[in-house]
């Protein structure tokens, strides 16, 4: 179930939200916190109850480790040492089987010539994220970070269906206790207001700005065989706003969903479109992706690797990008993204060691260059499109493409797509408003309550 | 609660000396966004300094959600009446 579904909106949500509150009046907490976690494997299988299992079992090997961890906690190091690391190699092995085994069995029998059988098995939907949550999960464990818990409890942390499909990335430290608090239990009109207000601002970037752009990038990128110069300067702006705009109204109307709830998830994004260098870009883009990558992935390389130095930091870096990369998908652009972020972090630290300065404007500019040609390679289904794109900004096709122009919708004779183009500048003035949707709905929610009452969980420390 | 100003003291120097600053002014209040040199390198680098200097040891998780220097010292007070293992 989509969040701009109507079924979603006018339906589930309401739904659940007032047989939450009022399940939690009757004094019956343990049956609201039922109710959620069953709401959401609904949500979860409305497209495709075949996925269904496969959550589970996910989730039956994570709480098997998870019990093991509580035991192994109370004995020795070692034993928890291991159980954590076998835990860790079952959810990599896991996720490794559903959404890369293929394509390593693939390439392996092509670079080779040989014959090995696929498994042909289907991307269950969310698998990425939900694995990515447990295994912070049983780290936490093994650090002795999270008491012993009912497998309620577990079970909501997991399934919580704002977060289920695309995240933020969750971890029990900052959720569990948020469904424990009494005063969360109770209905409060000023908290509705606010998730309904955040709600109300995700789906308008993605109704006004993202989806209106999907068919001009998805033609020009999937359709055009010959990029012209404008048309590849175009897709290249209209793509990242139609990312951030989708990607951040998603996660809008997620944290405005459980805002419904009382509950506050992490932000995922902060106004990631005015970053002034890249590390400060991967600061406020999918925040709770670079803190889960930066936390259980960079830095347990770089402590193992001795006294930290630049040298070593920035081999941490790379390999910590590599990943990423690796862990958006099973294909050569995903690869070639995450190394190029990698290396390019590696310089902006490099850069930064060194103290060597740029005027803000330019960093401004070189860091969305590069961001949105990265893009266009996450984008991109074969190596083939980002070469057309890259020939295109180079001007090696032409100023224009038209004449290739099919049916349907077709470049304008200039080459530029005035739709688009006003599409964009809206884009662009939203994007550098002062105050970013989730910073207006806690403005908003001060207004309500007339002062600031509420702990709300902040994503990081350090930038 | 009587540590507390000890061990702000003693980050106080680490923290001088991780950042390269000697004039470097530390509050419990002080965020990474404060220190010039706060980046994840240095992190990294204060908090195994903070693991030697004060014999206690962090879990992963523990150091993502810490607001300011205020709740790493008292992070540290916390491991250090209930030393671990």
């Amino acid at each position: 179930m989509l969040f701009n579904s109507s079924l979603y909106i006018f339906a589930f949500l309401p739904t659940v939200v007032a047989v939450y509150f009022l399940l939690n009046r009757e004094r019956l907490c343990t049956a609201a916190k039922w109710w959620l976690a069953i709401a959401s494997l609904f949500f979860y299988s409305w497209w495709n109850p075949a996925n269904l299992p496969i959550l589970f079992g996910s989730m039956a090997g994570n709480w098997f480790f998870a019990n093991r961890l509580w035991a192994a906690n109370e004995t020795t190091d070692i034993k928890r040492r291991r159980w954590l690391a076998t835990g860790i190699v079952f959810n990599l092995l896991y996720l490794g089987a559903f959404k890369y085994y293929d394509f390593v069995a693939g390439e392996i029998g092509s670079a080779f010539g040989l014959q090995i059988p696929l498994l042909g098995l289907a991307l269950p939907l969310g698998i990425s994220f939900f694995t990515l949550t447990q295994i912070a999960y049983l780290a936490d464990i093994g650090d002795r970070l999270v008491p012993r818990q009912s497998f309620l409890n577990f079970a909501l942390l997991v399934l919580f269906f704002p977060h289920l499909i695309i995240g933020p990335i969750l971890h029990h430290k900052g959720m569990m206790p948020q469904f424990d608090r009494l005063r969360a239990k109770v209905f409060q009109l000023e908290m509705l207001a606010a998730g309904v207000f955040l709600f109300a601002i995700g789906f308008a970037k993605k109704a006004l700005i993202a989806d209106p752009l999907a068919p001009f990038v998805a033609y020009a990128l999937d359709q055009t065989p010959q990029l012209g110069f404008f048309e590849a300067w175009q897709v290249l702006l209209a793509f990242t706003c139609q990312l951030y705009f989708d990607f951040s109204g998603y996660v809008d109307m997620a944290i405005g969903s459980a805002l419904m709830l009382n509950i506050w998830m992490p932000e995922n994004f902060n106004s990631p479109l005015k970053s002034r260098s890249l590390i400060e870009f991967w600061s406020r883009w999918h925040m709770t992706l670079t803190n889960f990558l930066t936390t259980y992935i960079y830095t347990p390389i770089l402590r193992s690797l001795g006294k930290p130095r630049l040298i070593t930091a920035l081999f941490a870096v790379f390999v910590t990008f590599f990943i990423s990369g690796i862990w958006h998908g099973p294909a050569w652009t995903f690869v070639l993204f995450g190394v190029l972020h990698g290396t390019c972090l590696m310089a902006n630290h490099f850069w930064r060691r060194k103290r060597w300065l740029m005027p803000g404007w330019v960093g401004w500019v070189l860091t969305m260059l590069f961001v949105s040609f990265t893009f266009i390679i996450f984008r991109a289904h074969s190596v083939g499109v980002v070469e057309n794109a890259l020939s295109g900004l180079l001007g090696l096709h032409g100023a224009t493409a038209y004449a290739f122009s099919g049916h349907g919708l077709s470049w304008a004779s200039s080459g530029i797509n005035m739709n688009i183009l006003g599409l964009m500048a809206f884009a662009i003035v939203i994007a550098s408003l002062p105050h970013n949707s989730v910073q207006l709905t806690i403005i908003f929610l001060t207004y309500l309550k007339g002062k600031q009452q509420w702990n709300r969980p902040r994503t990081t420390l350090q930038n | 609660m009587e540590q507390a100003p000890d061990n702000l003291t003693k980050l106080t120097h680490i923290m001088r000396r991780v950042f390269e600053n000697p004039e470097l002014k530390v509050s419990t209040t002080t965020a990474a966004c404060d220190v010039p040199n706060w980046d994840s390198l240095n992190h990294v680098s204060l908090i195994m300094e903070v693991e030697a200097a004060f014999g206690v040891r962090f879990g992963l998780g523990e150091l993502q959600d810490l607001k300011n220097v205020g709740a790493l010292v008292s992070l540290i007070d916390q491991k250090l009446k209930k030393p671990m293992q």
